[in-house]
């Protein structure tokens, strides 16, 4: 499109102006010539009709003249006929102008009838048939003219008639008819004639009786005489031509002197100036073109180039550039356009790197607020755990103190010897439930994670937590789905985190739980010994041979092979919004990673998961798995100040320790506990104190004490311990730290060792 | 447009390779004519001559553009087919025929080539067939035909010498022209009280055998227009001048020649007439719609030959001749 554009109209613009100039002069030169041309011809032609005019005119009078001489001198009229004859006779033989004579009467007889080259014979009776013309002439009494006829031989003639008047009596004696021969004059018309022009004599009727070529006369050709002077006619070829008309009239008679010149031949020099202009058209022309074509060349191809290079840009190249060495507009506009394709290359980039940490920033955001959500959604479920953990740890506080005054009771009603083993068995009854009691509370403030008092592994045996896990796991899952375990009594120990262990098998469970949620099923716990597996992941560490194996299985919708390998990437969930954090197997995964452990899942869509977790054995025992094993307590002696502001525990706590040996005084009020110890603090040999009271804690109590006497061992008893750690404790200087409900043989244990160090 | 700037270059380029055409068609000159001449008789020497020296005066110059193919006068009437034929293998553009038979002939030769014929002179072309209209002769040929002025010769011959009671009339039958010169003169005959005594000659051995047995029977010897005896006048001239006998030509220049007198065309001018026409013919003028022109007569007195004869020809009528041969 360009080239029919630009290109096109250059070239146009540059013949335009190479020949337009020339085609104006020119224009302009041939309309001003052929004007001029025109004129000349006209003033050319008229003076030549004029010229011609005058010749015939002279040619007629010149015959007129001679005739009448010879009639008018050496008394013609008195002559006899013979001498007369003679007379005529030399006059038609010299003067070959005249074609015949005839001599007449007034009354009409021939005398004499000559011709010039016919011979004529003599008859004495021949009278002239023209009666009429004789009339005429006998009327005017001068010389007559008659029609232009034409002879045999085609040549036109002119009659002329002179009347031969006696000088005597003035009346005509005689007419002598002559005829002249107009094909003389067709010489001086010849003659006349410059070239180019042609000059012809036309009769009244329209004869053409003289023109240059004799064969238009012999033709008997006509010719309609132009009404004006000069002007623009048609020849006898019908061509357009330049015309001048001269009327010649002789006596009563007129001819038409026509003179014309061919249009073609008057504006010969405009025709040739046009033809010359041509030429030089020509080359201008060819000259306008090659220079169009270098000239827009130049100016075109670095604008095609340039397109070129649009259009790669366009398609998306910024790379390319215009390549111009050119020093002027072509280059200033290339350089300009580099320019700016770099300096959209450059924006381009910038753009791209904002899009993209935009992109990143509204990922970072909404994986920000995934994870707030997620946290939210933690933060909720610690809230909502913490709400229960304190409620358990309330709970626990007083069931703690009942079961510890149940528990309490029991062991000393136990020592009744009045019992009989009934008795006894039924006591022994109670204590056992008092220590599940127990244990249940110890459960709750576990789930609650009130009861993360420990940290570091220790050596722990998976049976018993899974136990507990699925035991409360049945309580909160639905009937359809059955739960089962497998376990080993066999098994290894294990070194680990019983807590987190509890987490990870609950999360597990869980999960179990809602892949069958829908359709019902199995859930199968198995615990069982074994060695590295034949296809261990990458992280097992192969200086270990023996594992614990812990497995989830259930027959539930099974994960899609796609999913496995994202199953344990944090915040990866196929649950719909709210259902899920995303965070359990990534949770579990780390737990069994620290516990420098593997897992193994193995899972089919529609049939269902299992989930193996593989952790290193050990052969030591386990620790945290209270037992009833009966020891007897160790006694002691000593004053023991005993705070609790429950009153049961405080007697039952009362009957318990003197039963060891120990003398007790007891308090429910922490104040006048205080009061009592600083008025005699060597009375006692031994504090111990509820944690949880209401106008003191155990803690602010035992500093008071210790401030009162330093060194007094100070057991501390408490059934819910969020406000205390171990490193309160120990810098507050208390000794020991017993959990309620305590046994009795625990609390001797307590006190023996308080007492002994 | 793209197409357009490569159709442009394509008539640029049509426009450049025509133009040396146009450019010789613009600068043309007259192209070169051949020109064959079929002249049948010596006496046309002149009429040739006039012909060749016409076309001067028309810008056709020989060797330049125009070229005559002439081979010489033809002596025997027999021969101007066979010269016709070579003169056409020339392929000649314009013939050129002098005197009826050599027309005719000429006529018949173009009958398919249509090569233009300009004849000149035939004493009466429509009688001799050659053509029907002397205004529009039609077809490849026109001319120029004589004045019918045989009797006018044969009175000026009796003016010239008076006495003249009898006049012998040598003639070819076979030609056209001389038969109808015949005709007319025996028509008249009895209107000038004149015995007309014929002579049919047919070849030039005939004349030859009539020359030489030549018989006094009477007082003039009227030549009529015959190429064949007119090529002869010379023969028949010196006859007369022994015999004393009066002896009329019926071309201008046969006083010349030594007749008495000469009353007819020129020959020299009606060539120069014929090559006019010829010049029109080449310039592009149909030579069918070209009139046939007449030639004009003239009169030529042998003063000479007069006295020799011891006739005395009167001032007045002296005075008429246009010529007068004295020497």
């Amino acid at each position: 499109m360009i080239q029919k554009s630009i290109r096109f109209k250059l070239i146009l613009t540059c013949i335009a102006l190479a020949t337009i100039p020339i085609l104006i002069i020119s224009a302009i030169l041939s309309s001003q010539s052929s004007s001029a041309l025109k004129d000349s011809a006209s003033q050319q032609l008229e003076v030549e009709a004029d010229r011609v005019a005058i010749a015939v005119g002279n040619y007629i009078r010149e015959l007129q003249n001679i005739l009448t001489l010879t009639a008018k001198t050496r008394s013609f009229i008195s002559l006899p006929t013979p001498q007369k004859k003679q007379i005529l006779e030399e006059l038609l033989s010299y003067e070959n102008r005249f074609d015949d004579f005839k001599l007449i009467t007034p009354e009409g007889k021939v005398l004499i009838h000559l011709n010039r080259v016919h011979f004529i014979p003599q008859n004495q009776d021949a009278h002239y048939s023209d009666l009429e013309e004789i009339g005429s002439v006998m009327k005017s009494q001068t010389t007559h003219f008659g029609d232009i006829s034409f002879n045999s031989n085609g040549e036109p003639r002119l009659v002329m008639t002179i009347p031969l008047i006696s000088i005597y009596t003035g009346q005509i004696k005689f007419i002598l008819f002559s005829t002249i021969r107009l094909k003389k004059v067709w010489d001086i018309l010849a003659e006349l004639s410059q070239s180019d022009n042609t000059v012809m004599l036309v009769d009244s009727a329209g004869n053409i009786v003289g023109h240059p070529d004799p064969s238009i006369p012999l033709s008997r050709r006509q010719f309609l005489v132009p009404p004006f002077k000069t002007g623009v006619g048609v020849t006898l070829k019908g061509e357009p031509a330049i015309l001048a008309t001269k009327t010649l009239v002789y006596e009563d008679r007129q001819l038409t002197i026509i003179s014309y010149k061919t249009l073609d031949k008057a504006l010969e020099l405009s025709h040739r100036i046009l033809r010359i202009n041509l030429w030089i058209i020509i080359p201008a022309l060819l000259v306008a073109i090659a220079l169009a074509i270098i000239i827009i060349g130049n100016i075109i191809k670095p604008l095609q180039h340039l397109i070129h290079i649009t259009d790669k840009i366009q398609q998306g190249d910024l790379t390319q550039r215009v390549e111009s060495y050119r020093d002027d507009e072509f280059g200033k506009l290339g350089e300009s356009f580099n320019k700016m394709t770099i300096k959209l290359q450059k924006s381009i980039k910038n753009l791209e790197i904002e899009i993209q940490e935009k992109a990143q920033e509204i990922a970072d955001r909404k994986k920000s607020e995934k994870e707030k959500a997620i946290l939210e959604s933690k933060l909720r479920h610690s809230h909502k755990m913490e709400a229960i953990g304190t409620m358990a740890g309330g709970i626990s506080h007083d069931f703690n103190n009942i079961l510890a005054i149940i528990l309490g009771y029991a062991e000393v009603a136990s020592e009744n010897a009045d019992l009989n083993e009934s008795n006894k068995n039924e006591i022994v009854q109670i204590i056992k439930a008092a220590d599940r009691a127990k244990q249940l509370v110890q459960q709750i403030l576990r789930f609650s994670r009130m009861s993360e008092l420990k940290k570091d592994y220790e050596p722990i045996r998976l049976g018993e937590i899974v136990k507990e896990v699925l035991s409360f796991q049945r309580s909160i899952t639905s009937s359809t789905i059955e739960i089962r375990h497998n376990i080993d009594a066999t098994s290894y120990l294990i070194n680990g985190d019983p807590t987190q262990i509890h987490q990870i098998l609950l999360n597990l469970c869980n999960n179990a739980v809602h892949a069958l949620e829908k359709t019902g099923g199995l859930l199968e716990v198995s615990l069982y010994n074994c060695s590295t597996p034949k296809f261990p992941p990458p992280e097992y560490n192969p200086s270990i041979r023996e594992y614990v194996c812990l497995t989830v299985k259930d027959n539930g919708m099974g994960i899609k092979k796609e999913h496995l390998g994202n199953i344990f990437d944090p915040y990866f969930t196929t649950r719909k919004m709210g259902k899920g954090s995303g965070m359990g197997l990534a949770v579990t995964h780390g737990i069994v990673k620290s516990h420098e452990g593997f897992i193994i899942v193995e899972s089919t869509p529609n049939v269902g998961s299992i989930f193996k977790l593989y952790f290193p054995a050990i052969t030591q025992k386990a620790i945290g798995s209270p037992s009833l094993a009966q020891e007897t307590p160790k006694t002691g002696f000593g004053n023991v100040l005993f705070l609790d502001d429950e009153s049961l525990i405080v007697t039952m706590g009362k009957v318990t320790l003197e039963r060891l040996g120990y003398s007790i005084t007891t308090f429910t009020d922490a104040t006048k506990a205080l009061k009592e110890f600083q008025s005699a603090p060597e009375k006692f040999d031994l504090v111990i104190t509820d944690q949880n009271m209401p106008k003191m804690r155990g803690t602010e109590f035992s500093q008071a004490i210790l401030k009162i006497r330093p060194n007094i061992p100070i057991i501390l008893c408490t059934g819910y311990s969020e406000t205390v750690t171990q490193e309160e404790i120990e810098k507050i200087g208390i000794k020991e730290y017993v959990l309620k409900p305590f046994t009795r043989q625990t609390i001797a244990d307590a006190l023996h060792r308080v007492l002994q160090s | 447009m793209k197409q357009s700037f490569f159709f442009l270059v394509i008539k640029l380029s049509i426009y450049l390779l025509i133009t040396p055409f146009l450019a010789s068609y613009v600068f043309a000159g007259t192209s070169h004519s051949s020109i064959a001449i079929l002249a049948y008789g010596a006496h046309n020497l002149p009429t040739v001559q006039g012909f060749i020296d016409g076309f001067k005066g028309l810008d056709y110059y020989e060797k330049e553009n125009v070229a005559f193919i002439f081979n010489g006068t033809i002596k025997n009437k027999r021969d101007i087919e066979s010269e016709m034929k070579k003169l056409i293998k020339q392929k000649p553009d314009l013939i050129f025929a002098c005197t009826t038979p050599a027309t005719r002939i000429a006529q018949k030769a173009t009958q398919k080539n249509k090569i233009p014929v300009i004849f000149a002179p035939v004493q009466d072309p429509v009688n001799a067939n050659i053509l029907k209209n002397l205004k529009q002769p039609g077809g490849n040929i026109t001319g120029i035909r004589l004045t019918d002025s045989t009797v006018k010769q044969l009175e000026w011959m009796l003016r010239l010498a008076p006495k003249t009671q009898s006049i012998l009339l040598p003639y070819n039958p076979d030609d056209k022209s001389s038969d109808l010169s015949y005709q007319k003169i025996k028509k008249v005959a009895k209107l000038f009280k004149l015995e007309v005594v014929s002579k049919e000659l047919r070849s030039h051995k005939d004349i030859d055998t009539f020359l030489e047995n030549f018989p006094k029977q009477t007082d003039g010897i009227f030549l009529p227009r015959d190429g064949m005896i007119m090529a002869r006048v010379k023969d028949f001239a010196k006859i007369a001048r022994t015999q004393k006998l009066a002896i009329s030509g019926t071309r201008f220049e046969m006083a010349e020649q030594g007749a008495l007198l000469g009353f007819g065309f020129s020959g020299y001018e009606l060539g120069k007439q014929a090559a006019r026409m010829a010049g029109q013919v080449l310039r592009g003028a149909n030579p069918g719609k070209l009139p046939v022109e007449t030639a004009e007569d003239y009169l030529s007195i042998n003063l000479k030959a007069a006295q020799k004869m011891g006739l005395k020809i009167p001032e007045h009528i002296l005075r008429q001749a246009h010529i007068i041969i004295r020497e």
